[in-house]
């Protein structure tokens, strides 16, 4: 577990105005503020935020920010990501930020999703009591994402989180490959099934595959469906990770044991590559197990 | 997912690159018609350069497989590699689609 009290976690903002940035770092307790630009955070493109120095790269929040590398490129991940093997704790001490994001054309770049973040929150819509719960949330765990639906559907969110895990903590390819597979499909039956109420693809036709294609596309075209979150808590315990993956459908359990179609395969695959896993919340969440 | 087709007289062969996921519907909607029109007996997916697939991948792989059948043609899967061979062994789909090295 992270521990809070040591006020080592920075809220960065990309497109955040910068007075809630103050505010809700200050609500929540953090270190620190920063706003970034695209260019700080290692893409182009999306306006300047609102709040930031004309000319200005990143405004900080002066009397708390901690000394440490800047979110930008490959180089702020480098050395320091092989020293923290052994001790979870530690390695989070070094500059842990959790982002907030206006902006979700951010989340399709690469750069973004590296140290010093662990934590990555779409703003939406979401008021300073919903946001401060997901930041507290965020603070307590390795690492944090909160998508809605539709941003979640665009961005390679398994691949993108495995890489991050592995700047904290080296994974080997195989275990990369498998917990990747893992929580790929966890977040794809939590947008899919969950969030959008879609069925399976019951039969192996094309049929059923047009089906599905006509499903997905009407469903996010609905607003209410679209800004459903998922949400992906990662904690990393001696030797095991533990991964949450929650959505905001109505709740989904899988019937085992009937024909099966062209879809369904998910949860073998998560049952075979995961030491256990548990579908809780009434078929919101799915807590999954890994041995590291 | 991007993909290439070749073609002999008797066999054609699907090139699949990237990622295969629950994304690629359309394409792989479009990669099956090309597949039903082309009148080769053997049709062959290699797919060395694919570098992921998901259960979603697999059900879309299937339902190839077997719009082929329907129509007396065989699906062959080739030369998967790394992650991709490694998810279709732990669904064990070689019971369901030829799948050669």
């Amino acid at each position: 577990m992270i521990n809070r009290q040591d006020q080592d976690v920075v809220l960065h903002g990309l497109g955040v105005p910068a007075e809630r940035l103050v505010r809700m770092a200050e609500a929540c307790g953090l270190a620190g503020w920063r706003v970034m630009t695209p260019a700080a955070a290692g893409y182009s493109g999306g306006p300047p935020p609102e709040g930031a120095a004309p000319g200005s790269a990143q405004r900080e929040g002066a009397e708390h920010s901690p000394e440490g590398p800047d979110l930008a490129g490959p180089e702020s991940a480098g050395p320091e990501s092989g020293q923290s093997g052994a001790d979870g704790r530690r390695a989070c001490r070094v500059g842990r930020s959790v982002g907030l994001f206006c902006d979700a054309e951010a989340f399709l770049n690469g750069a973004i999703w590296r140290r010093p973040l662990a934590a990555w929150i779409e703003v939406g819509g979401l008021g300073d009591d919903t946001l401060g719960t997901l930041i507290r949330s965020a603070v307590d765990s390795h690492l944090f994402v909160s998508l809605t639906t539709v941003t979640a559907s665009r961005i390679l969110l398994a691949h993108q989180l495995v890489g991050a895990f592995g700047d904290w903590w080296p994974l080997s390819v195989e275990t990369s490959q498998d917990i990747e597979l893992a929580l790929h499909e966890a977040v794809s039956n939590a947008l899919l099934h969950g969030n959008l109420q879609i069925n399976g693809m019951k039969t192996m036709t094309v049929g059923a595959l047009d089906q599905f294609a006509r499903d997905v596309a009407g469903r996010l075209a609905d607003p209410s469906l679209a800004a459903r979150r998922v949400e992906v808590v990662c904690r990393r315990e001696e030797g095991t990770l533990i991964i949450d993956v929650s959505d905001q459908g109505s709740g989904y359990v899988p019937i085992g044991g009937g024909k099966r179609g062209a879809s369904g395969r998910g949860l073998e695959l998560i049952a075979a590559i995961a030491q256990s896993f548990d579908i809780l919340d009434h078929g919101r969440r799915i807590h999954m197990r890994f041995a590291l | 997912m991007d993909y290439l087709t070749e073609q002999t007289e008797r066999e054609a062969t699907v090139r699949m690159s990237g990622r295969l996921t629950f994304n690629d519907h359309a394409k792989m909607r479009a990669l099956i018609k090309e597949l039903m029109l082309n009148k080769a007996k053997q049709q062959t997916i290699e797919l060395s350069r694919l570098e992921f697939v998901d259960s979603a991948g697999i059900g879309m792989l299937l339902i190839a497989r077997e719009e082929l059948a329907n129509s007396d043609k065989q699906l062959v899967l080739r030369a998967a590699g790394g992650q991709v061979k490694r998810v279709f062994t732990v669904a064990q789909i070689d019971k369901l689609i030829t799948i050669q090295d």
